[in-house]
């Protein structure tokens, strides 16, 4: 430990945006299931995370199910997650956000069982002057979010600094920084909301991936991302960030990686990079998009139908893709079928030159796909003939 | 198909023949010119020739008027068997039948002459078609296969140049496709159809359309699809829902924005025209001054014309005043002379008013209005009884009346006491019905009740029949089952292994036959004592020598000396022989020994007794449980008997002492239907017995009603009688006469009243009109009188206006004088001119503005704002709106949604082209093989070319068969050469290995008359084996000269092969008359244990036959 460290008056572990309860249509059930309950898995090596930083909060901004009524299981699931012993004497703060707004009938309402489930050391952010002295005087403020969509600006709730007032002064928000045209934005978050109103911290969740943009000079207003990705298109997802204060109240910022799943997209267009993605050892733990664009020959084409199935697995064995999203367009080589059928029998030659010929017409993906059947039959035959 | 026996009479050459055939390879042979190719001829005349062709003349034998005749018996691939016979003569002697069987026994005509033919053809399937009649081609027909199969002796190789393509039936197609298809079935095609058939299934339903159901992976990828495009609808409407609010609020923040900027510009006017208004103000003070100024300037000067309007007016007063008085003072004389004049008018209306004449007239009214309140008193009085008389008359009239009601309502009483009883009578007429038909229904019910009780009668009767019939089976079934015996019998598997067990052992008995010769010359006298082919032989004792002759073996015992066992044949025969005997001792004699039977056949008789038997039992005792469960009914059929009379004992009871001879006769006029009739009538009845109680009751209320009205008039009349009467003694008289008499009485009072009425109006009159004419003239005095006092009075006002006028007029003139005399008009002027120039250098306004323009701008502004307020209002509320709404989460989802969506799709697409690529490969695969199956040649030229390479020693190994079965060459050094080039010979053997393909491939008989001739001895022999290996499963009749050549079998084959010396069978005209031979006594044999032998099997051949089964069973 250096002696920067030693200066450190507060640490706070930021996450937002687990979406728990998500559901993943594009996949499969068994899939989709992997995805859904890898987020609440994450949300145990986040508050490994702040055991290991030994951090004073976690402040958890926003969108943490995927929906404001989840089912029991993941309430339930992520009270039991959040009473672990690890996290006993952690302050957590659960601020709604715009996927779990705080209704009176949604998880958050202080009715609902959820509530009852969690620990004291759990606080939701269920006021709009919602505060809490941190360690040191230091101060949190939040504002949850009461609706799927508002024009809000919620920041403009949180008090402004007082002259003389010299504590760490934190905030937590759920909303959109983005002021692009054509892009909607929902509760919008100025980029200089931390100087407005007085903050050293703003934490923020809405975007998945991991973005400070308050201008340069400015106290930082950052999205830490989700802490498992939920699209391809998202920059930079999986982390969390830890923040550490000087006593001078300058935050430094930490990334840390907690996501298990990596989203990948690839496309491929020829068979050697084809071999050459299945020999890849880090796929385990990937969710592939991968788009094969293939023109092969026979048995080129079995081939590649082979190197799909190992990388996709089966019902008797994983594959070596730990989730593949398959966009398969293998063409037919058709060019020697004559030859590739010179040693079966003269009818098999036959409906090999008649498949070919429609394979020539509009019907092309079907005829060749017929045409790639006989193939595997006329070599199964000759397997069993030459066993 | 095969041949099983061909008889020819009369043929040609032949006089009579007739042979048996084997089922594989029968060698008929006989010398040169002896009639074998006749007999081939008459084969393809039995099967081909219609028995009126023209062309049967040539059949006819030279020596003598013979009939041909023919007779063709074969077996079809079915098993069953066909005899076609044919007699080939001019007019009736000309016939054709043909007979079916399906064990040869039986035989069924089927067809019979002209019939036969086409009959014959379909059976035969060789592309021929039925005889066209009159016209159509002569002769014997020929197609691909009756050259194939049946060739003559001189068109050997008419088949290499014919193809199936000049057949006129396509069943020779046919026949040889399902064979040649079978033949060149591929393996893998087949595997290959089955896996595209398979796959296709899954997806496809029986019509090849897709499959619906619950389990179709279409259904799954559809609902998936399904599901997907809800949801995504649903996020989309949410957005657009969203989308809409966010609009309303951009459009409101844009009416807000466009709001602002008015209220700004408004502001801005305010203050314009604020400033504006104060210019405008200011100028109009300076204008407001000079306009002062100019007033008092102008005041001035008016002033001073005033003074002198003044003093002219005063002047003018004082004429006029004087003027005024000469006129007043002739105006008060003239009204003097006005009031002289109305008092004389005054005096003469006096004299008027009080003269004797009015005193006349005022007595002579007094008069008249006396009489006039006599006339009103009378009057009165007769009114009085006016009205008493008309009271009395009403009455009268009401009485009238009252008797007309009373009248009717008595005939209305009498017409409903009538109803009554025609209602009361239609009642009693039912009740009698009902009895009638109550009687009815106890009749019916022990009538059927005396039915039901002589079936059940019946049924117990026949019950208890079946029950002694079950038990009479019983006792049968088990008498049977007695004399079936207990033993124990093998099972059918069993004593068939047996039969097998023993002709395996025949064979192998007959395999070491070659005869065996002993001799024994004793050197002392021996006893000996053995068996001869296993046959016991008498003992013999002695010295002379013994000579034992077997054809297997010899089994001798010598005097106790030496046991002596010869046995012909090799070592192998015997080995298999010993081998086999061992079986039979070991597995076949202790259960014939069991079963207490000799042989196979003898056990199998015991088991096929031993079946019926049991069979017979089963059927017995099915028969008897049958009707003992029929029988068990028996009890309750009695119960029933039981219940059935104690209900003809109730019914018998129910109709005692009722006369029943009119149900009676009613049942046997319904009988069958009579409950039916009881109930509907009943029905009938009992409904329209209410319908006439509540009619008998409510007719007997109303006319107890109309009696009570009635009584009711009638106390009303008597009533109104008295009352009348009453009238009359007050009136003193009839009230009718009275009344007119007292009507014309007032009538005349108010004529004589209405008379002293208008005397007195004459009176009045009279005197008005007088005092009128006085009255007016003293008008005329008075108006006189006080117009001329108006002048005078006005005259004198007028003085005194003009005075006062005057004075005034002095008055103001003195006060204008004194005014004028202070003013100071250069003053004036000059301060007029000061202000003038102060206007003239005030800013003028651009356009100028007043306090209400600034009001305007004013409102505008407030009216902005509201407008502002309103807007800031709907804003909050669209917020509110939107912030209800899910657009952002429901456009983060549908991305999600729409590509999930996108890869179901993508997902059925792929399905659809894996379902539709199995099935196109299905039917490729299918569409191949068919095309496959056209081309014949393909499938038999592998079989043909092989063998002819073999044949030729590889000199030829390629042919070329074409898709008809025509022969399009052969194919050497690349080349395909016409067959012309091949040698005769060659030929011929290409044409017979050809003919023999075809046979095997289609199974069936081929003949072959004389074909090998031109083959070497090498060829021959391959031949011999070819068609040692056709005949294992086609029938194959070679006609031939040379018997030696077909000798050289090996001996398994040889002892299948039948020979046949048509030189013994075939008797040509002029010969004697051969025996029928049957070369397989075995055949003969089996053909009698299955007692299916034909009529027509002579008794030359039963003799035979049954000498060969004597000799086989001694055999073994």
């Amino acid at each position: 430990m250096n002696a920067g460290d030693n200066e450190v008056a507060l640490t706070l572990v930021h996450t937002a945006d687990w979406h728990l309860g998500k559901r993943f249509p594009q996949l499969g059930e068994e899939d989709g299931r992997k995805l859904t309950r890898a987020r609440l898995d994450v949300v145990d090596r986040i508050l490994g995370v702040a055991d290991q930083r030994g951090a004073d909060a976690l402040l958890c901004a926003g969108d943490l199910f995927d929906d404001e009524k989840p089912s029991e299981d993941w309430w339930r699931g992520l009270a039991t997650v959040l009473s672990k012993p690890r996290a006993r004497n952690l302050p957590i703060f659960l601020l709604p956000g715009n996927h779990d707004p705080l209704t009176a009938t949604s998880v958050w309402a202080p009715h609902h069982p959820f509530r009852g489930l969690l620990p004291k050391h759990v606080h939701v952010v269920d006021r709009d002057d919602f505060s809490y002295t941190l360690k040191d005087g230091a101060v949190l403020f939040g504002v949850p979010c009461r609706s799927s969509q508002s024009h809000r600006h919620l920041s403009e709730k949180i008090p402004q600094r007082e002259p003389g007032d010299e504590r760490i002064r934190i905030g937590m928000l759920h909303g959109s920084t983005f002021e692009m045209e054509n892009y909607q934005t929902t509760f919008p978050i100025d980029v200089d909301a931390a100087t407005k109103r007085g903050l050293d911290y703003l934490a923020i969740g809405d975007t998945h991936g991991y973005r400070n943009v308050a201008p340069s000079g400015s106290p930082p207003v950052v999205y830490p991302g989700a802490p498992e990705p939920t699209a391809f298109d998202e920059k930079d997802p999986g982390h969390v960030t830890v923040v550490f204060f000087t006593r001078s109240r300058r935050p430094r910022i930490e990334k840390v990686k907690v996501a298990q799943w990596t989203w990948e997209e690839a496309i491929l267009g020829s068979m050697d990079e084809l071999r050459s993605f299945c020999q890849r050892r880090d796929l385990v733990h990937r969710f592939v998009r991968l788009t094969v664009r293939i023109t092969a020959r026979p048995e080129e084409y079995a081939q590649a139908e082979r190197l799909l199935r190992e990388l996709r697995g089966t019902e008797a064995c994983h594959g070596k893709v730990g989730m593949l999203l398959l966009d398969q367009e293998l063409t037919l080589d058709t060019s020697d079928t004559e030859a590739v059928f010179a040693g079966a029998s003269d009818v098999m030659r036959l409906a090999a030159a008649m498949l070919k010929e429609r394979a020539e017409g509009p019907n092309r993906q079907v005829a060749e796909k017929a045409l790639f059947h006989l193939y595997m039959l006329v070599q199964r035959a000759s397997a069993s003939r030459g066993a | 198909m095969r041949f099983t026996k061909i008889g020819v009479e009369n043929f040609r050459t032949i006089e009579q023949c007739e042979v048996e055939l084997a089922p594989g390879l029968n060698v008929l042979y006989g010398p040169n010119d002896h009639g074998k190719s006749t007999l081939a001829h008459a084969i393809r005349t039995a099967l081909l020739l219609p028995y009126s062709s023209s062309e049967a003349s040539e059949l006819v034998p030279w020596a003598g008027d013979h009939v041909p005749t023919v007779a063709l018996t074969f077996e079809d691939d079915t098993g069953r068997q066909y005899r076609v016979r044919k007699t080939f003569g001019s007019g009736s002697r000309g016939t054709a039948t043909l007979h079916w069987s399906n064990h040869g026994s039986d035989w069924v005509q089927e067809k019979s002459n002209k019939e036969v033919e086409p009959r014959l053809r379909e059976i035969l399937g060789w592309g021929i078609p039925a005889p066209e009649g009159r016209g159509g081609p002569r002769g014997l027909p020929e197609s691909f296969l009756t050259t194939a199969l049946l060739a003559e002796q001189t068109k050997v190789e008419a088949i290499l140049e014919q193809s199936l393509e000049q057949d006129r039936d396509d069943s020779g197609r046919l026949k040889l496709s399902t064979a040649l298809k079978a033949l060149a079935q591929d393996h893998h095609l087949r595997i290959a159809l089955e896996v595209a058939q398979s796959e296709t299934d899954k997806y496809f339903g029986a019509k090849g359309s897709r499959k619906t159901g619950a389990k179709s992976p279409f259904t799954a990828a559809a609902a998936n699809i399904k599901a997907l495009e809800d949801e995504v609808q649903e996020l989309r409407e949410a957005i657009a829902r969203s989308a809409q609010v966010e609009a309303a609020i951009e459009n409101l923040r844009s009416q807000r924005d466009a709001l602002q900027e008015r209220q700004h510009e408004a502001l801005e006017a305010r203050a314009d025209a604020s400033a504006r208004r104060d210019k405008t103000v200011a100028i109009e003070k300076a204008q407001q001054a000079v306009a002062e100024a100019r007033s008092v300037v102008e005041a001035l000067q008016e002033r001073r014309c005033r003074v002198t309007d003044k003093e002219e007016e005063f002047a003018g007063f004082e004429g006029t005043v004087g003027q005024f008085e000469l006129e007043l003072a002739a105006a008060r004389e003239a009204s003097r002379v006005a009031e002289n004049q109305v008092r004389a008018a005054e005096e003469g209306l006096r004299a008027v008013s009080g003269g004797q004449a009015a005193l006349t007239r005022r007595l002579r009214r007094a008069q008249i209005e006396k009489d006039v309140a006599t006339i009103d008193s009378e009057r009165a009085a007769a009114q009085t009884r006016f009205g008493m008389a008309e009271a009395a008359l009403r009455k009268a009239g009401e009485l009238a009346a009252l008797e007309q009601s009373i009248g009717a309502s008595e005939r209305t009483l009498v017409g409903k006491r009538e109803q009554l009883v025609s209602t009361q009578a239609g009642l009693q007429d039912l009740i009698i019905r009902r009895q009638a038909l109550s009687d009815l229904a106890e009749f019916g019910r022990l009538q059927d009740a005396r039915a039901a009780v002589a079936r059940a009668e019946k049924e117990a009767e026949e019950l208890r029949v079946a029950g002694e019939r079950a038990e009479a089976l019983r006792v049968e079934a088990a008498a049977e089952l007695g004399r079936a015996g207990t033993r124990d019998l093998p099972s059918q598997s069993t004593v068939d292994a047996i039969a097998k067990l023993e002709r395996e052992l025949g064979r192998a008995e007959a395999a070491l036959g070659g005869g065996v010769a002993v001799v024994l010359r004793p050197t002392r006298s021996l006893t000996i004592e053995g068996r001869i082919d296993g046959k016991p032989v008498a003992a013999r004792s002695g010295a002379e020598e013994a000579r034992f002759e077997a054809s297997r073996s010899v089994d001798l015992r010598i005097s106790d000396l030496v046991d002596v066992e010869v046995v012909a044949g090799d070592a192998a025969a015997r080995e298999a022989l010993a081998e086999l005997q061992k079986r039979w001792f070991s597995e076949a004699a202790p259960v014939l020994e069991d079963a207490d039977c000799a042989d196979a056949d003898g056990l199998r008789a015991a088991r096929a007794g031993l079946d019926a038997a049991l069979r017979s039992v089963a059927e017995k005792e099915s028969e008897a449980g049958r009707l003992e469960a029929r029988a068990a009914g028996l009890a309750g059929c009695l119960e029933k008997l039981s219940e059935e009379r104690v209900e003809l004992d109730r019914c018998s009871e129910r109709v005692a002492g009722r006369d029943l001879t009119k149900a009676a006769a009613e049942h046997q006029r319904v009988v069958g239907k009579w409950a039916a009739v009881v109930e509907r009538e009943l029905e009938v009845i009992d409904s329209g017995r209410e319908e006439l109680q509540r009619r008998i009751v409510d007719e007997e209320r109303a006319t107890a009603k109309l009696e009570a009205d009635l009584g009711a008039l009638r106390a009303e009349r008597t009533r109104l009688i008295e009352d009348l009467r009453s009238a009359s003694e007050s009136l003193g008289g009839a009230p009718d006469q009275l009344h007119s008499w007292l009507k014309t009485d007032i009538e005349a009072h108010d004529r004589r009243r209405s008379e002293a009425v208008d005397m007195i109006r004459a009176l009045e009159q009279e005197t008005t009109e007088a005092e009128s004419v006085s009255k007016a003239a003293l008008q005329v005095a008075v108006a006189t009188a006080a117009q001329q006092a108006s002048a005078v009075a006005h005259l004198g006002e007028r003085i005194a206006g003009a005075r006062a006028a005057r004075d005034q007029a002095r008055g103001e003139l003195v006060v204008l004088r004194t005014q004028s005399e202070q003013d100071r008009p250069e003053e004036a002027e000059r301060a007029l001119r000061e202000l003038q120039s102060v206007l003239a250098g005030l800013p003028a306004p651009a356009p100028v503005a007043f306090d209400h323009d600034v009001c305007r701008a004013e409102e505008a502004c407030t009216r902005l704002g509201d407008e502002a307020r309103h807007i800031e209002h709907e804003l909050v509320v669209a917020q509110a709106q939107l912030e209800a709404q899910q657009g952002t989460v429901a456009r983060e989802k549908l991305a999600e949604l729409e590509l999930a969506l996108a890869r179901e799709k993508d997902a059925r697409v792929a399905l659809e082209v894996e379902a539709e690529s199995w099935k196109l490969l299905r039917d490729t695969l299918v569409e191949a093989e068919s095309r496959g199956e056209q081309h014949l040649g393909r499938a038999l030229v592998g079989t043909v070319a092989q063998h002819f390479g073999e044949l030729t020693a590889g000199r030829y190994p390629g042919l070329e068969l074409g898709p008809h079965l025509e022969t399009e060459g052969i194919r050497a050094v690349g080349h395909v050469r016409s067959v012309d080039c091949l040698s005769t010979g060659t030929r011929d053997q290409l044409a017979t290995v050809l003919r023999l393909a075809i046979a095997t491939s289609t199974r069936s008989t081929i003949v072959l008359d004389d074909q090998l001739v031109q083959s070497d001895p090498e060829r021959l022999r391959w031949f011999l084996g070819a068609l040692a290996k056709a005949a294992e499963t086609t029938q194959v009749i070679v006609l031939t000269s040379r018997k030696a050549d077909y000798e050289a079998f090996d001996p398994q084959v040889a002892e299948k092969v039948r020979y046949i010396d048509l030189g013994q069978t075939l008797k040509r005209f002029g010969a004697s008359r051969p025996s029928v031979v049957a070369a397989r006594p075995q055949d003969a044999i089996r053909r009698l244990q299955n007692g299916s032998a034909p009529e027509e099997l002579q008794e030359t051949e039963i003799a035979t036959s049954k000498a060969m089964a004597v000799e086989r069973a001694a055999g073994s």
